[in-house]
C-alpha cells in the first residue's frame, strides 16, 4: 500500500541525551516539519494496547530514532513482531554530522540538544516526504503483531545478530527485507 | 532490607503533554532535590534488557509516576512483574493543586512545571520515607514477562495492583508492599520554590 503517513518511533529511555533529541525531534517533525501526516507512537501506551498506538505502527512505516547503541526502540517493536522502515542511531548520526552532544542537556530542549533534534528532524522529513511522494515506488506491508515475551530481558548493542541493516548513511539504517529508502532510487 | 537507592518510573509517554510533565518531575528529583538517591528508569530499557537496568526495578522500590487515565506506567511495572512501592497518579494531583498541565509537549509551560513540582515535592517525601525510616522493609523482586495487560488495555490495572489511595491525595499504595508515609518537609518546598527555576521563554533556559 502507498503511505500516507509515517509513525514516528522514538526512544522511550530518560536517563541519556540521546532520548531527548529522539523525542525533540519527533515533536519537530509531527508539529512542524510534516504536520497533519506523522503519527506519534508511545512506547508505554503500545504496549498497554491503547488502540490507536497499536494500529499506528501497524497501518503506517516507522521511523526509530534509537537513542544509544541498546536500540530500545528497535528493539521493543522487533519485539512484538513490527520491523521499522527507517532506523536512526542518534549517537552516530551526531558524531557523522559534527555534533558533539556531551555538553548538552538532556532536561531542557535548548543549545546542541535543540540545535541538533532539529537537523535529525529535517532529515526525517526529507526521507518521509519521499516516501509520501504522489507516484513514488515505495510500498508499504502491514506487519502482523506477534507476542514474543520469550525474547524480553535479551539485548544486544545495535541489534546484532537480530536485525540485519543496509547503512545508508552513518547513523541511518534500512533494515533488510524492508523497502528501499527514497535515497536508494535510481 | 534497607532501602538506598530509590528508581523513579515517570510514565514514560510522548504524545500527550502530561509525559512531558512526569519526565520533568523525574529529573527534578533525580537532579535537584535528592541526587545520589534516586534514580530514574524507563520501561523500554527493562523490556529489552538493558545491563543494570532490570538489576535497578529489582533491587530499588519503584515510584511510578502515571501522566494519564490510560496508566500505561503502572501497567509496563506489571507487565515485568514488578510492584511499585508507590504510584502517583497525575490527575488527582492536578485536580489538587489545580496546576493545569499545559498544552506543550517539548517542554512544559510554566503551569506544567509547577504541576511537576508538585508530583516531584510528594515523590521525594515518599522517597525520603524509604531510605530513612528504619522500619521500611523493602523485598527485591524478580523481573518475568507477564503477558497480562500486554497490547490489552480491558486489563484493570488498578485491580490488578490493588491500589489503594493515601491520605495524600493522588498517592497510592500497592497491595503487598510496604505502606509508606508521606511528610511534608519545609526543605523540600524551599527547594522547590528558591532553586528550581521556571521558564516562560525558553530561549531563556542557559546550559
Amino acid at each position: 500500500m502507498t503511505v500516507r503517513r509515517i509513525c514516528m518511533h522514538a526512544c522511550g529511555g530518560i536517563k541519556q541525551i540521546g532520548a531527548t533529541v529522539a523525542r525533540l525531534a519527533t515533536y519537530t517533525v509531527a508539529e512542524e516539519l510534516i504536520p497533519e501526516k506523522t503519527l506519534i507512537s508511545c512506547a508505554p501506551a503500545f504496549l498497554r494496547g491503547v488502540e490507536e498506538d497499536v494500529l499506528m505502527v501497524l497501518k503506517s512505516p516507522s521511523f526509530v530514532l534509537d537513542g544509544c547503541q541498546w536500540s530500545c526502540g528497535t528493539n521493543l517493536l522487533y519485539l512484538a513482531g513490527i520491523t521499522p522502515a527507517v532506523r536512526f542511531h542518534i549517537p552516530e548520526y551526531a558524531e557523522a554530522r559534527g555534533f558533539d552532544l556531551s555538553g548538552g542537556s538532556r532536561r531542557y530542549p535548548s543549545g546542541v540538544t535543540k540545535d541538533f533534534s532539529d537537523h535529525v528532524a529535517e532529515r526525517i522529513a526529507e526521507i518521509g516526504r519521499g516516501m509520501m511522494e504522489k507516484g513514488n515506488p515505495y510500498k508499504f506491508h502491514r506487519p502482523e503483531l506477534k507476542m514474543q515475551t520469550e525474547k524480553w530481558f535479551r539485548v544486544e548493542p545495535n541489534m546484532e545478530g537480530v536485525m540485519d541493516f543496509v547503512r545508508i548513511e552513518p547513523g541511518i539504517y534500512r533494515p533488510v527485507g524492508m523497502p528501499e529508502l527514497p535515497e536508494e532510487w535510481d | 532490607m534497607a532501602v538506598d537507592m530509590v528508581t523513579v518510573f515517570p510514565c514514560g509517554g510522548i504524545g500527550d503533554p502530561v509525559s512531558s510533565v512526569t519526565r520533568l518531575a523525574g529529573y527534578i528529583l533525580e537532579e535537584d532535590l535528592l541526587p545520589g538517591k534516586v534514580e530514574l528508569v524507563s520501561i523500554p530499557p527493562v523490556v529489552t534488557g538493558v545491563p543494570g537496568e532490570v538489576q535497578r526495578v529489582e533491587r530499588n522500590p519503584v515510584i511510578v509516576l502515571d501522566g494519564c487515565g490510560h496508566r500505561c506506567g503502572s501497567n509496563a511495572l506489571n507487565l515485568v512483574s514488578i510492584k511499585p512501592a508507590a504510584r502517583l497518579f497525575t490527575p488527582r494531583v492536578r485536580s489538587d493543586t489545580k496546576h493545569a498541565t499545559g498544552r506543550r509537549r517539548p517542554f512544559p509551560e510554566i503551569t506544567g512545571q509547577k504541576l511537576a513540582k508538585d508530583l516531584a515535592e510528594r515523590a521525594a517525601a515518599i522517597a525520603r520515607h524509604m531510605l530513612e525510616d528504619p522500619d521500611y522493609e523493602f523485598t527485591s523482586q524478580t523481573v518475568r514477562a507477564n503477558p497480562e495487560g500486554l497490547h490489552d488495555e480491558s486489563l484493570d490495572i488498578e485491580d490488578s495492583l490493588g491500589y489503594e489511595e493515601s491520605e495524600e491525595i493522588g498517592c497510592f499504595q500497592c497491595s503487598g508492599m510496604c505502606p509508606f508515609k508521606l511528610e511534608k518537609d519545609p526543605e523540600l518546598k524551599r527547594k522547590l520554590e528558591e532553586e528550581v527555576r521556571e521558564y516562560e521563554d525558553l530561549g531563556e533556559i542557559e546550559c
